[in-house]
């Protein structure tokens, strides 16, 4: 309730603050080291994405943006780019 | 408390006490823990958590649990229903009484763990019924069994089905944090016990109108118009003393005028339903004080109820561990604060000692020693009092008075231990001792006001009495009688607590100076000798 009254208060985040937050989350759930560039992470080629990893990325993503995440996208959004141009999407 | 700011907290925390919490569910428990641990650091506390395996709730339930770890259950309708359960698709057919019996066991599992933490998330159920009406029933009811329990409820929006199908985790990650938050409180809540005294003012509550200027013809107490509100909280009143709430009334009047009206026959309560009717022109704080001392209870035992905000705030502020609760002015207002009431006075069983507690208590008054006696006086009130102790061996048959006395009893408790009948059982069942004492006196019976508990290995593991009794030496006397048994106990498992501090004066009387919790050894046979003229007050009769 707070963060949706903040989020009236200080108007919607930026493309910027988005994407800082989704890097932040994606490296704080994969364990990836806080100097390394995500932007081009998949989960393919990453060997800390696994399947209890990607849950956990998903209600990190719900948490952080309070958003629900339907089953279908989950599925697809197996890299940095998919998730952040769903949350663009989305706003 | 979103997920970024999860880790934050946690990264920042410099570490406090440690919270032990078995976080329960039958879902996937995981994702909550860095929002457990962030809730718990932003209350100073460095939460450690353990989860169930997956779906092993059931399994759990059927364990003991572990005494030093806070378990907090999130609970889902399937929890109780496995039927319900949205992973296992929705049954070809359902036997709805068969449901509700295994509802109700599983009900039975969690009331037995009373330290146990309860949320309930009223997730949607599938349509398990063909009527959609009976399916609607039959959530309520989960509902009604949960509350029933003493379950905090969760907003239903928390139960997120594509979490729960995806991943096994019953909440969504927009409510993760909330829900970990409840847990955390949960957590750190102590359970809240009982009061035992109502202190309820009677110019415009117990009835309507001021008695000393409208006379008894003109105050309200009946069923309908201006004296309904007054007519329902007598009721109410009259409920929660049959179920063992002391009743007591302070009034600024004259004492034969208030008891005039209670003799009148208008009222629905009676003079005898009160414990005691307090009329003065004192404070009321210091009514209610001295009437602590009298009953020999802390202040955190009572409840003030008053229409009046002077008094409502003189006794707050003179008395602030008793909760002041203001009647209500409009009728509309009735419901939220007999709610009120009944959250502070629950009963969840009520037994024959129970019902009789204010006669009891009046007794108690009446046997009271005035304070001014002592040495020789007080010796020749005791006397007096023609005092018999009946002491029963409830090693075998029915002990549900005693196993109640021990987990109720607050001020004279060895060490504040509450046992289950079955943890009691096994320690009787490796060779221990039950022992219940029942009291009579002139007056007649107090009913059984003392319990003690000792092991195969001769050290008292529980030892109570009623508060009720204190002054009557009773606790010596039991002592110089157990001392001189075969078997006599060796020593007493003590331990302090923020509340039992006569019972600690009782011990450094019996075994010496108390420094710091144990095994405090007993000289038995001294003790049986050097109090022989406390029992020497009593009749002593085994049963």
């Amino acid at each position: 309730m707070n963060r949706d009254t903040d989020r009236l208060a200080n108007g919607p985040p930026t493309p910027a603050e988005v994407e800082a937050k989704l890097a932040a989350i994606v490296r704080a759930v994969l364990d990836l080291p806080s100097e390394m560039d995500v932007t081009g992470a998949e989960q393919a080629a990453i060997g800390t994405w696994d399947s209890l990893a990607h849950v956990s990325l998903m209600l990190a993503l719900e948490s952080e943006f309070g958003i629900s995440i339907d089953v279908t996208d989950q599925v697809r959004l197996t890299s940095y780019r998919a998730i952040r141009d769903c949350l663009t999407e989305r706003r | 408390m979103n997920f970024l700011e999860a880790r934050r907290v946690v990264s920042s925390f410099a570490g406090g006490p440690p919270l032990p919490l078995q976080f329960a569910l039958s879902g996937t428990g995981e994702p909550f823990e860095l929002y457990l641990r962030a809730a718990a650091a932003a209350r100073g506390r460095a939460a450690e958590v353990r989860f169930l395996p997956f779906n092993t709730l059931a399994q759990a339930l059927r364990r003991e649990p572990d005494p030093a770890v806070t378990e907090v259950f999130l609970l889902l309708p399937w929890d109780f229903a496995p039927e319900t359960d949205w992973r296992s698709g929705v049954p070809e057919a359902v036997d709805a009484e068969q449901v509700r019996l295994r509802a109700t066991e599983t009900a039975g599992l969690l009331a037995r763990r009373g330290s146990a933490r309860l949320l309930y998330l009223p997730a949607a159920l599938p349509p398990v019924l063909p009527d959609p009406a009976r399916n609607e029933a039959q959530a309520l009811w989960l509902l009604s069994l949960a509350v029933e329990l003493g379950a905090r409820t969760l907003p239903p929006e928390a139960f997120g089905l594509g979490a729960y199908l995806t991943s096994g985790c019953p909440v969504g990650g927009s409510w993760i944090g909330r829900v970990a938050e409840a847990a955390v409180e949960a957590a750190l809540t102590p359970r809240l016990e009982a009061r035992k005294v109502l202190v309820t003012d009677l110019d415009n509550v117990v009835w309507g109108g001021v008695l000393a200027e409208d006379g008894l013809d003109g105050i309200a107490c009946e069923p309908a118009g201006r004296g309904a509100r007054h007519f329902v909280y007598q009721s109410f009143l009259r409920r929660l003393q049959r179920e063992g709430t002391l009743l007591a009334a302070v009034s600024r009047n004259d004492p034969e005028v208030a008891l005039a009206a209670f003799r009148s026959g208008r009222l629905l309560l009676q003079e005898p339903d009160f414990v005691a009717i307090l009329a003065s022109y004192h404070a009321k704080s210091a009514q209610i004080r001295e009437l602590a001392e009298h009953l020999n209870l802390a202040p955190d035992a009572f409840v003030f109820v008053d229409d009046n905000p002077v008094e409502l705030a003189e006794v707050t502020l003179a008395l602030p561990a008793v909760p002041c609760v203001a009647f209500p002015q409009r009728d509309d207002d009735l419901a939220t604060f007999l709610a009120t009431l009944a959250g502070l006075f629950p009963h969840r069983t009520v037994t024959a000692e129970d019902r009789a507690r204010t006669d009891l208590y009046r007794r108690r008054l009446a046997g009271l020693a005035p304070s001014e006696l002592q040495g020789a006086d007080l010796t020749r009130f005791l006397e007096g009092l023609r005092m018999r102790l009946t002491i029963h061996d409830r090693t075998r048959g029915d002990r549900a008075r005693v196993v109640q006395l021990i987990d109720k009893t607050n001020q004279f408790n060895l060490n504040g231990r509450r046992y289950t009948d079955e943890d009691i059982g096994k320690i009787l069942n490796a060779g221990g001792r039950l022992f219940g004492v029942t009291l009579s006196d002139r007056t007649g019976s107090h009913g059984e006001i003392l319990a003690c508990l000792i092991g195969a290995d001769r050290v008292v593991q529980a030892l109570v009495m009623s508060c009720r009794v204190f002054q009557r030496r009773v606790e010596y006397a039991f002592l110089a009688w157990l001392g001189a048994q075969p078997n006599p106990p060796r020593a007493l498992a003590w331990a302090g607590t923020t509340r039992n501090a006569p019972l600690r004066e009782f011990l450094s009387d019996v075994a010496g100076p108390v420094n710091g919790d144990g095994v405090v050894p007993l000289d038995a046979a001294a003790v049986a000798a050097r109090y022989a003229a406390d029992l020497a007050l009593f009749a002593v009769s085994p049963a």
